[in-house]
């Protein structure tokens, strides 16, 4: 670079910070924006950034077919031309010098190359020798189309149910919350919620380093003199907690018990809102046998369950003070202000997720602090896609896309006829969970393990299932089970595969993803990938053609035509199971179409795929206008922003599960956690994730700065116990429980603050495998798993 | 090499930002913009990956800043040199 060009550079640099800075940018876009500094030969366009679920837009420039420059894209409503530390180096996440170029199965112990025309026979050998146990394992990361791609194939195809993703292990608990609320899963509100609301609760989570450019709207808004009371009520300071004005630390678990204390208040001083709750709400509980729609009960049953939690025995059950439950439930019995709920893994990964996401919901709806623009509760999502792939396309094992489910006879029929399927093709019994996939798989046949293969794509199982040793342990795997993982890097799953794939990765391909605010969200292609990684939706199709050509009946639609059978603007049928006609037409646009057919089924309509090109993403439902324009819809349920709510109806409440309009408030009891400190294993032990890496680090510790800004695992620990143990700073200790055990050092004072008795580890370093020790106990309607609270002991190691 | 542009947020304690801000000014790669409230925009231009590290862990280490955002990044030489930039991450044993 000439040192006039670097000049230039620098100063339009400087200016986009300086718009940024004053929060003009995306008003200044045009004149402000560093892209301009670049000649023709740098080609820029627009892209989601590929790590968490905030959905931040990109601007990515590629030069001679490598990306050389990123910038935030001032156009995104999302996040405003700003990015956080991962979304800046998210370009040089394709660049690690270890990526997979070449398909690999394991002989005799060892992987070695092979062609894909082997890899593709091997897994259709796999299916073929008994269909109803070969399995798909994918994730949040799995870009629409993708995960549309392979939900056909197991649903409509191989027709065994057999798909689930790693988000049932991130997010299920939030959707199974909004369906026994709402009848129908995901937020309400938007993000522009965090603009407008007054008070801003964090339950549980940790939006300062794990939702940065989010929080950063709080941070901005503060800093043009707005009041934002930012409440975090955790087990542990965060770099959230540095911004708070309230910090509430509640014992692990104890959160459905403030919840209800909160609950108490409201009902017992009279300040919930009695139209709001009289006009638009019932009340539940729980029902025998459990069911997720539960069973009534009376307002006044609703006041008695709750008169037991009291301030002080809620003090007594979670260690939270009688006056802060008095001053969050003081908060909510306000109409004058507006309150926005944020959570994220924190009540999500938990035993009692259902619940607790119920009941957070049910305090916003009995205050009546719902529906207007800061008045929401709001869960966010830690993949780029989860809302997207997993919980829109429905590649959950119970799911079909669009918000239906297997058991539902017309949600069969629907995705049969718009699948063009025989009549009875779709299976009505679920397929196996995550937690139930994978022990099946790591079970013997004989033993009942009716998993013989699993089929990973996009995720890392190897290292982030809980209780790893009894669900994916190396070294008890049978030899009869089979293991393919489709992956960008080498991972701790590659590395017990019996046969990897090499996969393309972000802008290597077209995509689309789907945000924590209903956001859609489409990119092209820009690069190649390395070597001879494919697309995983081609992969996918691959094996689909693959069992056509061997006679699997299920690869037919009822008119005898194959199920992935694609033409061009002319018509003319293209071949794309071969990868060099791959893209010859746009497959993403071709499944797109297909499959935002089914978004009608519960009002959450998507545009034609030609919209999403234009758009830095389009919040659904998004709705076709007189005009013929489309237009998104910013605020579910609300009359003033939702076309399906009736005039007149101020909120509706259209998929209600008791087909009243009407939402539905919780009572939980606040029930014990499975495990529990105690003599033997003293300590509580919470898992999660840091700023610089994201999920199990399989990006992001290729990436030089940030490997060396946070380069291993640790144990944060409270100065106190490290004292009374004798355990000094940086100094290795033991961690075991009832499951495991593992060595890291400690880090006392450290990126967070365990209270005494309290431990946390983050799970990126697949040198230290920390789910080793967790739970795979789960909660028993979202079958999600507990990350965050199990008993472990600590002990020095004297050398 | 690196030229990187973000938004510092800094403490409202004055003395504390007053020094932050002095700081800032005194080093060589960091070039300051006109602060609005609390947040100022910032230029690092540094001569390679390892400089572009320090600068970083300099500024991140600042107990007046509070918070960073990114606004954009360019690698254009980094990526001519990116096999030996950018690493592979060695496995589990």
């Amino acid at each position: 670079m000439t040192p006039d060009r670097r000049e230039f550079l620098k100063l339009s640099a400087l200016a986009a910070a300086s718009a940024a800075a004053a929060g003009t940018f995306a008003q200044e876009a045009a004149a402000e924006d560093p892209t301009r500094a670049y000649g023709p030969g740098v080609r820029w366009d627009k892209a989601p950034c590929r790590f968490c679920g905030t959905g931040c837009h990109v601007q990515v420039g590629v030069e001679k077919g490598k990306i050389v420059a990123i910038a935030g894209d001032p156009q995104a409503e999302v996040n405003k031309g700003l990015l956080c530390v991962k979304g800046y180096h998210v370009g040089l996440a394709l660049y690690g010098e270890d990526r997979l170029r070449t398909p690999m199965l394991r002989k005799n112990g060892q992987l070695v190359p092979i062609s894909w025309e082997e890899a593709i026979q091997t897994i259709a050998d796999r299916v073929m020798m008994d269909p109803a146990g070969f399995a798909m394992y994918g994730s949040g990361q799995w870009t629409i189309p993708e995960g549309y791609a392979a939900q056909k194939l197991m649903k409509g195809g191989i027709a065994n149910n057999q798909i689930d993703p790693n988000a049932r292990l991130c997010m299920a608990s939030a959707v199974t919350g909004f369906l026994a609320v709402y009848g129908v899963d995901e937020p309400a509100g938007c993000y522009t919620d965090l603009d407008e609301c007054d008070v801003l609760i964090c339950w549980g989570n940790n939006p300062a380093e794990m939702h940065p450019v989010l929080f950063s709207r709080v941070i901005d808004r503060r800093n043009r003199g707005e009041e934002v009371l930012l409440i975090d009520i955790g087990t542990r300071r965060t770099r959230t907690t540095a911004h708070a004005q309230h910090f509430l630390e509640f014992e692990p678990n104890t959160d459905l018990a403030i919840a209800n204390g909160v609950a108490h208040l409201l009902l017992k001083s009279g300040t919930y809102d009695k139209d709001f709750v009289e006009k638009h709400c019932n009340f539940r509980k729980s029902s025998e046998p459990a069911a997720l729609e539960g069973a009534a009960m009376s307002f006044e049953e609703f006041i008695a369950a709750l008169a037991p939690f009291t301030p002080e025995y809620v003090e007594r059950l979670s260690g939270v003070p009688a006056k802060d439950i008095r001053m969050l439930a003081g908060l909510f019995g306000r109409r004058d202000l507006k309150i926005t709920s944020l959570w994220c893994m924190g009540m999500n990964q938990h035993t009692r997720g259902t619940a607790i996401n119920s009941l957070v919901h049910g305090i916003h709806l009995l205050s009546g602090h719902f529906g207007r623009p800061g008045d929401a509760p709001t869960s966010l999502t830690g993949q780029p896609s989860a809302c997207g792939t997993v919980r829109e396309v429905g590649t959950l094992s119970h799911a079909l896309p669009g918000g239906g489910v297997v058991t539902k006879d017309e949600h069969r029929a629907n995705a049969e006829k718009l699948w063009n399927l025989p009549a009875g093709r779709i299976s009505a019994k679920p397929g196996y969970h995550t937690v139930e996939m994978w022990k099946r798989w790591s079970t013997p046949k004989k033993d009942g393990g009716d998993i013989h293969t699993i089929w990973v794509q996009v995720t890392n199982p190897g290292q982030t299932l809980p209780n790893r040793s009894l669900l994916v342990d190396p070294g008890v795997k049978d030899p009869d089970k089979f293991l393919i993982c489709s992956d960008v890097y080498p991972t701790a799953t590659t590395q017990i595969a019996d046969l990897v794939l090499p996969s393309a990765m972000w802008v290597e391909k077209n995509g689309m993803f789907g945000n924590s605010e209903r956001r859609t969200q489409q990119w092209f292609k820009m690069v190649s990938p390395p070597g001879d990684a494919r697309d995983d939706c081609w992969q996918t199709i691959a094996l689909a053609k693959e069992l056509h050509r061997r006679g699997h009946p299920g690869m037919l639609d009822k008119d005898g035509r194959f199920l992935f059978t694609f033409a061009d603007a002319q018509g003319r049928e293209v071949p794309v199971w071969e990868w060099r006609r791959y893209y010859e037409l746009n497959v993403d646009k071709a499944l797109f179409e297909e499959y935002r057919l089914f978004s009608r089924t519960k009002h959450k309509d998507l545009a034609p795929y030609d919209e999403y090109v234009k758009a830095r993403g389009l919040r659904w439902p998004v709705v076709q206008q007189p005009d013929g324009t489309w237009r998104e819809t910013r605020f579910r349920f609300s009359e003033f922003d939702d076309p399906y709510v009736k005039k007149g109806a101020e909120i509706e409440f259209y998929h209600s599960t008791t087909k009243d309009g009407r939402a539905q408030i919780w009572f939980h009891p606040a029930d014990p956690p499975p495990e529990s400190p105690d003599g033997q294993y003293p300590f509580w032990l919470c898992t999660g994730r840091v700023l610089e890496h994201w999920h199990s680090g399989t990006m992001t510790r290729r990436i030089p700065q940030l490997r060396a800004a946070m380069p291993q695992a640790y144990v944060e620990m409270n100065r106190h116990d490290a004292q009374r143990l004798g355990i000094r700073n940086g100094e290795t200790v033991r961690l075991t429980t009832r499951r495991g055990s593992i060595e890291l050092p400690v880090w006392i004072d450290g990126r967070g603050d365990p209270p005494p008795g309290s431990l946390f580890v983050p799970f990126f370093d697949e040198r230290v495998q920390i789910n080793l020790l967790t739970l795979h106990e789960y909660d028993p309607f979202s079958k999600q798993p507990d990350y965050k609270k199990c008993a472990v002991s600590v002990t020095r190691i004297v050398s | 090499m690196p030229i990187v542009s973000a938004v510092l947020t800094l403490s409202q304690t004055s003395t504390l930002r007053a020094a932050t801000l002095a700081t800032l000014r005194s080093t060589p790669a960091v070039t300051l913009g006109e602060a609005h409230g609390d947040r100022v925009p910032v230029v690092l231009d540094t001569p390679d990956r390892a400089q572009d590290k320090a600068a970083w862990d300099a500024l991140e280490s600042l107990p007046g800043v509070t918070f960073i955002e990114l606004v954009f990044a360019d690698f254009t030489d980094l990526s001519n040199h990116q096999d030996a930039d950018v690493g592979a991450v060695e496995s589990t044993p």
